[in-house]
């Protein structure tokens, strides 16, 4: 028994040794590659360089999707970029812009902040995709984030054995097809485009939206501590680098709005701006909020109510510029 | 528990060292693997525990009784009781609902109103397995084969040895039982080559079945996403045919593979379950080498007391179909499993009229590198004979099995999509089958014959770990196949 245990320590500590150079070598390709092949915003952010933006707008879908920054730009004759990520919970939005502020530059930060943003852990399917920045682990801001979203286990396996993260997500980083396969570049073409932003082309508004939870009737609703968290440390890295901070709530479609309390719920997020001394506009009961033809979805404006809530929006960016 | 589950990596180092730490205590070892197969099955759902309980007590009684008395009208008596309850458990759980099903078809195709609907039952995993074996033990005390076992922890430990309790290898009661009544001395060699054979079968399972599975999936359709056949080139369903034979090999001999590895880690030695069976010449050797514990099993306690090959053409036609057929339907409550036995059946009587069927006895098909020309042809003829035959296994209906079939031979035989043809993948399967060819005569590749220095092998096991450890998926589970069953 004594020579197995030996026999399997040493196998298993060879096994670790390997297992950690073999992460270091992919650390070292994939950082080179800049996340080119992960279908992430990161892999576009992360490449930019030398840009400096009258405005960014950060957030999740309700940003990505809906805020269009060729409109902006033409409206109020400024210059943005969209880097808001489907699904992105503050945790990593907050890596996102951090990122992105190391090399670039940016007046204001637009923020979306709304229910969904702050309670990401139940609104999203996977509101930290940690395999975005899998290369970028070992940076300090990166690996701090990590340290603090992710399990304890799950950490300190990325931590003390390099490859485990790139095993984990052998789907997202599958090396055979990354030597043969360059697609995912083609799409992030698109989004230079559109300075990031996707518009949704359809008009499918799922019909009726019921909740069960009582939270989210009364609007009594307890946000999630990590997104406050990460609120907050993007709130002080505006601060850290000069940037205003303008957030907001995009519109919701009506039936969404009244089958939540939304006016509770919204007049939370008030009393959060107040304390945390943030700029706040609700636009999720604007008239568009009436209009179908206006929605992908409950929650999201199409392409068309997009253009016209961006143009709205750039009002407010603009007026927000000139008063700085 | 499945073995390719984090929960398991966690479970089996600590039964092993519980169950080292209890040297020369025999019946605490039996204890602690009766608890820890327990905590296995329970993983999935506790709830079914009490079946493997009830089989358990169920045949220790009955066991003991039939052994105990002279009389044989009560040997009968109890051996009948034996196999009613145990089929009566199989009968309820896993066909039920599919006598309901036929019932209501059959009395409304006569215009006739059926009052009746289906239980929706839950089949407990691997309920074909465990009866199976506890059968075998009552049957082999019956035939005095055996003394009917004292020790009801013992018993119960071989009832539900968790490394083969779901998916196999079934074990017999004659081989598997005196293993537990024998004191155990830990064997370094043994442990090792335990290790070496499970790292074989997660390698079928995860790097070979698994990755077979995806393209399985998209030409044979799932329930969600179902597949109009008619769409897709002959060439592909042809390629999904082959790519599931792959699969399901993969996926089960890798389960039986680890399964005795396992068993290996605690001193058990259990049957070999698979012995190459896509080398076979003919489909009798095929049977012969093809999940080896289930069709000796059938061969043991249902061919031969039916007669055999002996008698007269219309009784050995007979018993082939029998077995054949209840082999089929022993896999699961559906016409494709039947259609799939009775396929089988149809191309093996041939031989068994002609005398052929046990032409190809010798375990080794050839000492030379490669076979020869009219080996090989013998060898792709039974394989392609058998991936026809798949299709009715993994088809959800009869019908679906028929258009697959008759889709395949519309005769459009130029690959459209390359995507079914993934390089990875090809070159993945060229590699298993040049590997297990390579090592025909052996159980495992990693049964190093010639002297190979320590470094070239670790390298082997690191080089097929990492593979392993990069084309497993974390975040969803993989059942195998077999469960089901």
């Amino acid at each position: 028994m004594k020579r197995f245990l030996q026999h399997i320590s040493i196998f298993a500590g060879i096994g670790i040794l390997l297992l950690n150079g073999i992460g270091y070598v992919l650390d070292q390709y994939y950082g080179k590659l800049n996340n080119q092949f992960v279908d992430h915003k990161a892999n576009w952010i992360f490449k930019k360089n030398g840009e400096n933006l009258d405005y960014a707008v950060l957030g999740a879908s309700r940003a990505y999707n809906v805020i269009d920054i060729n409109t902006i730009d033409l409206t109020a004759g400024l210059t943005g970029l969209n880097l808001g990520e489907r699904g992105a919970g503050y945790a990593e939005c907050y890596i996102l812009l951090e990122h992105f502020l190391r090399k670039n530059s940016t007046k204001l930060l637009v923020l979306s902040l709304d229910y969904p943003s702050l309670k990401s852990v139940e609104s999203y399917s996977y509101p930290f995709k940690e395999y975005a920045f899998l290369p970028q682990f070992e940076e300090d801001s990166i690996e701090f984030v990590f340290q603090d979203v992710l399990p304890p286990h799950k950490f300190w396996m990325y931590k003390f054995v390099k490859a485990s993260k790139y095993m984990e997500f052998n789907s997202k980083y599958p090396f055979y097809d990354n030597l043969i396969h360059f697609g995912i570049e083609q799409e992030y073409q698109k989004i230079e485009q559109s300075k990031g932003s996707k518009l949704v082309n359809k008009n499918q508004r799922v019909e009726g939206f019921n909740t069960q939870d009582m939270e989210e009737i009364t609007g009594k609703v307890q946000f999630n501590k990590l997104d406050l968290r990460y609120l907050r440390k993007i709130i002080q890295l505006c601060k850290s680098n000069d940037i205003e901070l303008l957030c907001y709530s995009a519109p919701l479609y009506k039936d969404l709005y009244f089958a939540r309390g939304y006016e509770n719920i919204n007049n939370q997020i008030d009393s959060l701006a107040a304390s945390w001394d943030f700029e706040w506009n609700d636009y999720s009961f604007i008239p568009l909020s009436q209009q179908e033809e206006y929605f992908a979805d409950n929650s999201h404006l199409n392409q068309a109510g997009a253009k016209i809530f961006s143009k709205q929006l750039a009002r407010t960016i603009s007026e927000k510029l000139k008063a700085n | 528990m499945l073995f390719n589950s984090a929960p398991f990596f966690v479970f089996l180092p600590i039964v092993f060292a519980l169950f080292w730490a209890l040297k020369n205590q025999l019946k605490w070892q039996n204890l602690l693997i009766l608890i820890a197969s327990y905590v296995f099955y329970g993983w999935w759902d506790w709830r079914f525990l009490i079946l493997i309980v009830i089989s358990t007590i169920n045949d220790y009684f009955l066991g003991n009784a039939i052994h105990k008395t002279e009389n044989q009208k009560k040997r009968k008596l109890y051996l009948i009781l034996s196999i009613i309850s145990n089929l009566g458990i199989l009968g309820w759980f896993k066909y039920c609902d599919f006598f309901i099903e036929n019932a209501i078809q059959l009395i409304e195709s006569i215009g006739l109103q059926a009052n009746i609907s289906t239980l929706e039952i839950a089949i407990p995993v691997g309920i074909s397995f465990y009866t199976f074996q506890t059968m075998s033990y009552t049957i082999d005390i019956y035939r005095k084969k055996m003394n009917a076992e004292k020790d009801v922890i013992a018993f119960g430990a071989f009832v539900a040895f968790f490394p083969q309790l779901v998916a196999g290898p079934i074990e017999r009661a004659t081989n598997l039982l005196p293993q537990f009544n024998k004191k155990k001395s830990f064997d370094f060699a043994i442990a090792i080559d335990g290790l070496k054979q499970a790292l074989w079968g997660f390698f079928k399972k995860i790097v070979i079945a698994d990755h077979c599975a995806i393209y399985v999936d998209k030409i044979f359709g799932t329930p969600d996403f179902p597949v109009e056949y008619a769409e897709l080139p002959g060439s592909v369903l042809l390629m999904g045919s082959i790519y599931f034979a792959f699969q399901i090999y993969a996926d089960f001999s890798g389960y039986s593979d680890i399964a005795i590895g396992t068993a290996k880690l605690f001193g058990f030695n259990l049957m070999r379950n698979f012995n190459f069976p896509y080398f076979s010449r003919d489909i009798a050797e095929f049977w012969r080498r093809w999940h080896i514990s289930l069709s000796t099993w059938f061969r043991d306690y249902l061919y031969i007391p039916l007669g055999g090959s002996r008698g007269n053409k219309w009784k050995q036609f007979r018993n082939v179909m029998v077995i054949f057929v209840v082999s089929g339907f022993w896999h699961g409550a559906n016409w494709t499993f039947i259609a799939w036995g009775a396929l089988n059946a149809v191309y093996f009587l041939p031989l068994l009229f002609l005398n052929l069927n046990r032409k190809n006895l010798d375990n080794e098909i050839s000492n030379s590198l490669l076979p020869s020309l009219k080996v090989m042809l013998s060898i792709l003829i039974t394989f392609i004979l058998t991936c026809l035959a798949w299709v009715f296994f993994r088809s959800a209906s009869i019908g679906d099995a028929f258009v697959y079939l008759s889709e395949i031979f519309k005769l459009d035989f130029i690959p459209d999509n390359l995507y079914y043809l993934h390089p990875l993948l090809i070159s993945q399967l060229a590699f298993f089958i040049a590997l297990e060819w390579w090592n025909r005569n052996n159980t495992h590749p990693f049964e190093f014959k010639r002297k190979c220095h320590k470094s070239i092998r670790w390298s082997i096991y690191y080089a097929f770990i990492i593979i392993i450890l990069f084309s497993a998926n974390y975040h969803e589970s993989s059942d195998f196949i077999y469960f089901q069953f």
